[in-house]
């Protein structure tokens, strides 16, 4: 071997490594609107960092260890780090399933252990960085003010971070082993969407039930006994604390790099091929049949879907707070929120049958009318979400079935709404871009959650009789007007 | 057989540049056409209009007599389009996606059935019928999609580059079965890359450069127009596209 063959052989150094998936990192989904994010993420960063500025100095007063804290900061650490693990196991699913350049890595002349910690630490990384840049104003202002010690809560978030994410590459490696890549990657996304939609519905607990989340409160307030105090210790600089904490959290990325990455790299790049049981009914006819058939199969079959719903759920739930504020249940309330779902859920599922085309060339070619196609892309948006209203529809029928004129109308009308919305907005994308569908565009996302809510006000209005209604209706309508207006050329 | 199969006359289209530019050509039915010239020369962008993928900016394009541009439904009927990408849907088996085309095209359900058995057999895929299409090779989706273009018996089948990205057997497969489709009367363009596939199978040549038509003929007809007596497609070719 030549002199310079045998140096190209150590490869890269592990923070080049490191540079790269970052950088990767930084540009995943930026793309042409890349401007315009980040105007988007400086304007979202003013918030915390007038809001930490502002809590810093309210709370200068305040002692360098706030004990009667302590209950309420341990539980809230614990919650992070769940939530956290929420995260990391998709950042796991992305690094490691998704692989990308995995392969071109290990098959480079780089050991493949500096290659999958380098993978690990972006993973880390990313867990981490979004809370440290948000609390990063409090934490730095406190310490200004003279509360040296609370440094420790960032150095806590980034505990929190890697404890979550070498349990989502322990928890991931396992799923991967025993189920296969392809339902591990189900499991964690639908995991992922339930898990988010539950800290939702915790997060509305006050709204919900008051009763009981004062109860929560006065359980969590004592003082913890040790070593369950360390985490809300730590945040306030307690050395010995920190510094255990920080070895738990040493131990734990490398007892997962170990056990999980491994694994993980190891797994079969491509699934096991799925087989659907040898069919025996025969062939659809017509047109319109076998593009909503076709449609429906897809959505069934698509991977996002659950965690979808999941997703969507969770973004409605501090709707639903509002309007069922105080624990009520009433007929409006009942037909608000079973609008607001069904004309939310179209705006996800619209994005998959209508952008998300993975073969657009082969509808564009086949002697089928656009207007055809169009009514079965929005009729397959439609019904999942009108099947699941169903449910609230029934209990609305056996309360005051007379409701029912109002929430079915609505409920098709909604739905109907936010798929024309996606029709005239969503930009042709790959189906699996879907995780990046609200990233691409803010006002987009907006303006689903404004006519969705235009259209579930419209309905409690029109149940109590009032003429607001009209009001509320043409909103929505405004904003599909809106969206008409700025539609994108296909 | 005089009958013309695709008619372009003066088409054109401009991106940044013109891509087709004035093209005038003719496809007798029955035929094998193969459409050759560099990268960019506008092969694609031709086909895709033919397709009914693309609207020219000026021109006009006569399939079976059908006005393309006035009619697209009425065309699209009797066209098939295979890109070099296969357009698949993952989530799909290759029996699922067969009767997904068949409904595109409307083909009764009772015969759409019958040919996807046989093309699916023919093509070696029946033992993958219910398999989705996420986990197949390269080669294996171009079959199934060459199976979608052919399951509604189209009178002209066009097939950008049909040969990428299959191995040898495969390939053999696709030829015989374009050629049996010719041979029973059905029309075909092809672009591709592999001149010695022009030179074998086609009936006619047409070579493309920067949008225009520079030669056309039969590989004798072409080696006469450029006086070189013995001399290969290729050696025909880049001095053409030069």
């Amino acid at each position: 071997m030549t002199e310079t063959a045998a140096s190209a052989g150590t490869g890269p150094g592990f923070l080049a490594l490191v540079r790269h998936e970052l950088r990767l990192a930084i540009r995943d989904g930026a793309g042409k609107q890349r401007k315009a994010r980040i105007i988007v993420l400086l304007v979202l960063m003013l918030v915390p960092a007038l809001a930490g500025v502002g809590l810093a100095i309210a709370l200068a007063p305040e002692p360098d260890v706030p004990r009667a804290a302590f209950g309420y900061l341990a539980a809230g650490w614990a919650g992070l780090v769940l939530l956290m693990l929420s995260g990391a196991c998709v950042y796991v699913l992305r690094a490691f399933h998704d692989r990308g350049d995995l392969d071109l890595l290990l098959a480079a002349p780089i050991p493949p252990a500096r290659v999958l910690a380098a993978k690990s630490v972006a993973v880390h990384a990313s867990v981490a960085l979004p809370l440290l840049l948000l609390s990063a104003p409090f934490v730095l202002a406190s310490v200004v003010l003279g509360h040296r010690g609370w440094i420790g809560g960032s150095l806590m978030i980034i505990v929190a971070a890697v404890i979550a994410t070498s349990m989502a590459f322990v928890i991931a490696g396992g799923l991967f082993r025993s189920l296969g890549s392809r339902r591990a990657r189900m499991v964690i996304q639908a995991g992922g969407g339930v898990f988010a939609a539950s800290v939702a519905i915790l997060g509305q607990m006050p709204t919900f039930m008051p009763a009981r989340f004062e109860a929560v409160k006065a359980a969590i307030r004592p003082m913890p006994p040790p070593p369950f105090d360390w985490p809300a210790r730590a945040m306030f600089g307690a050395p010995l604390p920190l510094l255990a904490l920080g070895l738990v959290a040493v131990a734990f990325a490398l007892g997962a790099a170990r056990l999980a990455a491994r694994n993980l790299a190891d797994a079969a790049p491509i699934p096991a091929p799925a087989v659907s049981r040898h069919r025996t009914r025969p062939f659809r006819t017509g047109v319109m049949r076998s593009l909503l058939g076709k449609e429906l199969l897809l959505l069934w079959r698509d991977p996002e879907l659950l965690s979808a719903v999941a997703l969507q759920l969770a973004y409605m739930v501090p709707a639903f707070g509002l309007i069922f504020a105080g624990g009520t249940v009433s007929t409006w309330r009942l037909v608000a929120a079973t609008v607001l779902f069904a004309s939310m859920l179209p705006s996800s599922l619209g994005w998959l049958t209508l952008s998300g085309e993975d073969a657009p060339d082969l509808i564009a070619a086949a002697p089928v009318p656009v207007g055809v196609v169009r009514r079965a892309k929005i009729l397959a948006a439609c019904l999942p979400s009108l099947l699941m209203a169903l449910v609230p529809l029934g209990f609305i029928a056996l309360r005051e079935p007379s409701a029912l004129l109002v929430a079915v109308p609505m409920c098709l009308l909604g739905g109907v709404c936010a798929a024309v919305q996606q029709m005239l907005i969503g930009r042709p994308q790959k189906r699996s871009t879907f995780r990046r569908r609200q990233s691409g565009s803010m006002l987009l996302a907006i303006s689903e959650y404004l006519m969705a809510g235009g259209f579930a006000g419209t309905a409690a209005l029109l149940v109590q009789g009032s003429p607001w209604a009209a009001v509320t209706a043409g909103l929505s309508l405004a904003v599909l007007g809106v969206s008409w207006l700025v539609r994108t050329e296909k | 057989m005089n009958e013309l199969a695709l008619a372009l006359t003066g088409l054109r289209k401009h991106f940044d540049k013109p891509a087709v530019d004035d093209l005038d050509l003719s496809v007798r039915a029955g035929e094998l056409y193969a459409l050759l010239g560099p990268n960019g020369a506008g092969k694609t962008t031709t086909l895709r209009m033919v397709a009914g993928l693309q609207r020219p900016d000026a021109g006009g394009i006569r399939i079976f007599g059908v006005d393309a541009i006035a009619d697209p439904i009425a065309a699209k009927r009797l066209v098939a389009w295979l890109p070099d990408e296969p357009l698949l849907y993952d989530k799909l088996s290759p029996l699922e996606y067969l009767e997904f085309v068949a409904g595109l095209w409307s083909v009764e359900p009772a015969v759409g059935e019958a040919r996807a058995t046989e093309l699916l057999t023919v093509l070696g895929l029946w033992d993958q019928r219910s398999s989705r299409c996420e986990t197949f090779s390269r080669g294996m989706k171009q079959k199934v999609a060459l199976a979608g273009a052919l399951i509604h018996e189209p009178q002209l089948l066009i097939l950008d580059e049909p040969l990428t990205g299959l191995d040898a057997a495969a390939s053999r497969l696709v030829k015989d079965l374009l050629a049996a489709r010719v041979a029973a009367g059905a029309t075909v363009i092809l672009t591709t890359h592999i001149l010695e596939v022009a030179e074998r199978m086609a009936t006619r040549i047409g070579i493309i450069r920067a949008g225009r038509l520079v030669a056309e003929g039969t590989l004798a007809e072409l080696r006469i127009a450029g006086g070189r007596d013995g001399a290969t497609l290729e050696d025909m070719f880049l001095e053409l596209a030069r």
